[in-house]
């Protein structure tokens, strides 16, 4: 279907588009992970299974 | 928020027999699994250890041996691993004890009836979903009360919001019903008999959807969250990064249901679909790696622990194995990677790298974890453990480059042409002796394993003797609910609106044209710039945290990860199965490839039952050794009426997907009696109880009426008279045994599965 999708189509670009974007995709969410932001709330998170049982 | 925690306290008393129940069951059935594992691994060096019996030949016991090391050992350990953090992190206990009972009690019942059904060639011959109907059944039973049990707990938990490990079990209940559902799908025959409901190409398409899943649900996501719990627990330290481990959770859930279709590389698979396969495997990757860091990086100030406790080092070396086994994965997707190691021992090497390390590394931290704090004592022996982990990595050390060194030759010796085009091996016994060396190294690594594996029950053993278990009850604040949203609210929140869209765009970029995708590619960037600017906008202004919002909302959250499991498999599967099947038809209108006749479909059903699949493949890929050595590549339509394909994934033996006419009768009947006849270096088990065996004619036209039920081309009359048909291709066959002074019965199995093996290649009609 891809494959059908793409030979012989003139718009050889498309799966270069597509690889752009997940590329951005990931080093968005990359981004993201590891921003130095501080969230209270991921912190409370992390630490959970660290209380007492 | 929809819920807030009152003043008031509740004393909370955790169901810890059910963890012990199950983590004795695990080391157990470990035990029993691996003994398994290496009788069958020592019979490739000396065939006759199955001295002839059937229910201890290879054939039978190989799914012995995965089925109890992926569902008894890896089962049983993460249902302990579940049972222990989902009432810690959740504050309360399971909602149900009858229901923990069931789970317990009843997948032990499970695990009893595959470990009997198994050895008698009671068995659907597809990976991993070898166990026949009625105990599927049970399998469905016993899960649905496992669902009902965590879900209600998650009901009436005691804190608001849901820890990652939590999510990752989640993924596990809901992927693995729906998974063994679809590929268990099968019409019964009798109690120990059933045909699956899809044939050729599309079964193989399913079974690897599910097979692979199987990896990605059953040993990979519970056991995910069992290390987002026990790592930072054991190390004493939080999660190295909580929002890596969000990417972590979605990157995997949604991108690993895409990749089954690379365990169909160079079939005769649609292209698309395997490209699809390739490009998600290699996708997979990066989530993978995300989260062996982030369980590496917890350790980070903490790694002098590690040093001298053996729990971190388990759980060190199991993740760097998770680490490994996700590098090779997406590595031997790589089409031209996959050429060389497919049906070859490089696949078992990687299988063991992920079971011995990850899962068995794993499993062994917790159980040192955890053993000692349910009975409220120190493990046995500190040293023991580290004895333990050394010869296990070792161990697994040892297997995997045997396993790397024997399958690369295989697959170079497969290939390997003279100067004049011929092939350089022709003979398949050249083929076997070359790694025969390789083969006691593997069984030497995986006795070592093993011999750790007994150190570890006996400390464990030596831990608990003479101890009462202690009953932990604590003090938590309850968690009231105060205005619950409607549902409306709940399904149209923007987090499922985001998601929803993007999951029904990438869908539609998928299957449309140009213009679609375009349009649809255009809409995805919109929606994930949406997201980061609510995101960016949402956090820091008082109001939640995005992925807070589903996050205390079990059910969106739960619908959220059908939906991205569930896109991977609509689009992979639905077109390969509405599709009319692209038949190709003779001058007369009738289907080119003609059903067994049912001599051969009772053949093709010992063929199904001895499990031969283990050993051998019928799928010719289209290369040019493999046209030198077996002939025309496959075609999809060649297998067409196989309910279940027997495509194989493993050439231990030959591909057979040609095999009639290569030779005579009586060298199967030979062969059949005792392979080393005929080939002296064979290491193939001798089948000498098929002779005297006789097909049940009285079934057969059952059978055949089956298979008409499920769309194979039989007629009326061929039903009503298949036993007569039966007996006159088998007294044929007799008589030309006869003739050489090899006496066979007309209706022996032996008979039959000959009739099969000549049939194999010769599927055109008129040409048999
Ligand atoms: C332990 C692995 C193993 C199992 C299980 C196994 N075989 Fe084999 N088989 C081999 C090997 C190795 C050879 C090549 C050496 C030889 O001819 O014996 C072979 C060869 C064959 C051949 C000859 C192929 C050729 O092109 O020369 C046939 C036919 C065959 N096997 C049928 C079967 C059937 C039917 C079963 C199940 C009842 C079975 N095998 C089970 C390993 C196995």
């Amino acid at each position: 279907m891809w494959q059908k999708l793409f030979s012989g189509s003139e718009w050889l670009e498309l799966p270069l588009v597509t690889l752009v974007f997940f590329v951005a995709t990931f080093v968005g969410a990359c981004l993201w992970a590891f921003a130095r932001r501080r969230s209270g709330h991921y912190d409370r998170m992390a630490r959970m299974p660290l209380q007492e049982d | 928020m929809t819920s807030t925690t009152s003043s008031v306290t509740v004393p909370v008393t955790y169901d810890d027999k059910s963890v012990r129940g199950f983590i004795f069951f695990s080391v157990f059935w470990g035990l029993i699994g691996m003994l398994v594992g290496l009788l069958a691994a020592l019979q490739l060096s000396f065939p006759g250890l199955n001295f002839d019996l059937p229910w201890l030949t290879f054939s039978r016991i190989r799914p012995l041996h995965t089925n109890a090391v992926v569902f008894a050992l890896v089962g049983n350990m993460m249902f302990a691993g579940i049972y222990y953090s989902t009432q810690r992190l959740l504050k309360t206990r399971m909602a149900s004890d009858l229901l923990s009972k069931v789970h317990l009690w009843g997948w032990q019942l499970i695990v009893v009836a595959a470990a009997v059904t198994l050895p008698l060639g009671i068995t659907q011959s597809k990976e991993y979903a070898e166990l026949e109907w009625p105990i599927d059944l049970m399998v469905v039973v016993v899960w649905v009360a496992f669902a009902v049990n965590f879900f209600w707990t998650l009901a009436i938990r005691n804190e608001r919001n849901i820890y990652v490990a939590i999510w990752f079990y989640i993924a596990t209940i809901l992927t693995v019903a729906m998974l063994y559902i679809v590929n268990n799908l099968a019409l019964p025959i009798a109690g120990t008999k059933s045909y699956g409901i899809f044939a050729g190409g599309q079964d193989a398409l399913t079974q690897w959807w599910y097979g692979h899943n199987a990896v990605a649900f059953f040993l990979t996501t519970p056991i995910l969250g069992i290390m987002y719990y026990f790592l930072p627990k054991a190390a004493e330290r939080p999660v190295y990064s909580y929002r890596l481990s969000i990417v972590h959770f979605w990157g995997l859930v949604f991108i690993y249901i895409w990749a089954g279709p690379h365990h169909l590389l160079y079939t005769a698979l649609p292209v698309w679909a395997q490209s699809l396969g390739m490009l998600f495997s290699l996708m997979l990757w990066a989530p993978s790696w995300g989260g062996m860091l982030n369980g590496l990086l917890t350790l980070r100030g903490a790694w002098h622990k590690v040093r001298t406790d053996p729990v971190l080092k388990f759980f060190v070396a199991g993740v760097t194995f998770y680490g490994m086994s996700t590098f090779e994965g997406p590595l031997l997707s790589i089409k031209s990677v996959n050429a060389l190691g497919h049906y070859t021992d490089w696949i078992i090497a990687h299988v063991h790298g992920g079971a011995l390390g990850w899962n068995g590394f794993m499993a062994a931290g917790m159980f040192y974890w955890l053993v000692p704090r349910l009975f409220g004592t120190q493990l046995h022996s500190r040293g023991l453990a580290d004895f333990h982990f050394w010869i296990g990595t070792f161990g697994i050390l040892l297997y995997m480059v045997a396993m790397w060194v024997g399958g690369v030759t295989h697959g170079l010796m497969w290939r390997a042409e003279n100067p004049d085009g011929g092939l350089t091996y022709p003979q398949w016994a050249e083929v076997i002796e070359a790694v025969l060396p390789m083969y006691m190294l593997r069984s030497i690594g995986g006795t070592l394993y093993l011999l750790g594996w007994g150190l570890m029950i006996y400390n464990l053993l030596a831990t608990v003797r003479g101890r009462q278990p202690v009953a932990v009850t604590v003090t938590v604040p309850k968690l009231e609910s105060t205005a619950l949203p409607s549902s409306a609210r709940l399904i149209f929140s923007t987090p499922i609106a985001i998601s929803v869209l993007g999951c029904v765009a990438g869908v539609l970029f998928g299957l449309g044209n140009l213009a679609l995708s375009t349009v649809m590619l255009v809409f995805l960037l919109m929606l994930v710039v949406w997201a980061g600017f609510l995101m960016y906008h949402s956090t820091g202004t008082g109001k939640h945290v995005w992925h807070q919002m589903i996050e205390g909302r079990p059910l969106a959250f739960s619908i959220l990860t059908m939906l991205a499991v569930m896109v991977g498999g609509i689009v992979q599967l639905v077109p390969g199965l509405v599709l009319e099947k692209k038949v190709p038809l003779t001058a007369s209108g009738e289907y080119a490839v003609a059903p067994y006749t049912p001599l051969e479909l009772e053949g093709r059903d010992v063929y199904v039952r001895e499990g031969c699949y283990v050993c051998h493949s019928q799928m010719i890929r289209p290369f040019r050794s493999e046209f030198l050595r077996y002939g025309e590549p496959s075609r999809l339509e060649e297998s067409m009426w196989d309910h279940p394909f027997q495509w194989g994934s493993k050439r231990t033996g030959p591909d057979l997907a040609r095999v009639g006419g290569k030779y005579g009768d009586d060298w199967h009947y030979r062969h059949m009696l005792n392979p080393r006849d005929l080939v002296g270096a064979s290491n193939m088990p001798a089948y000498p109880w098929l002779r005297d065996a006789k097909v049940d004619t009285a079934r057969t036209s059952t059978k055949l009426a089956a298979m008409r039920r499920l769309g194979v081309p039989y007629k009326a009359e061929e039903i009503q008279g298949a036993a007569g048909a039966l007996l006159e291709q088998g007294r044929r066959i007799a008589e030309g045994l006869a003739a050489k002074g090899l006496p066979l019965a007309a209706d022996s199995e032996l008979t039959a599965l000959i009739a099969f093996l000549q049939r194999l290649g010769k599927n055109a009609v008129g040409q048999n």
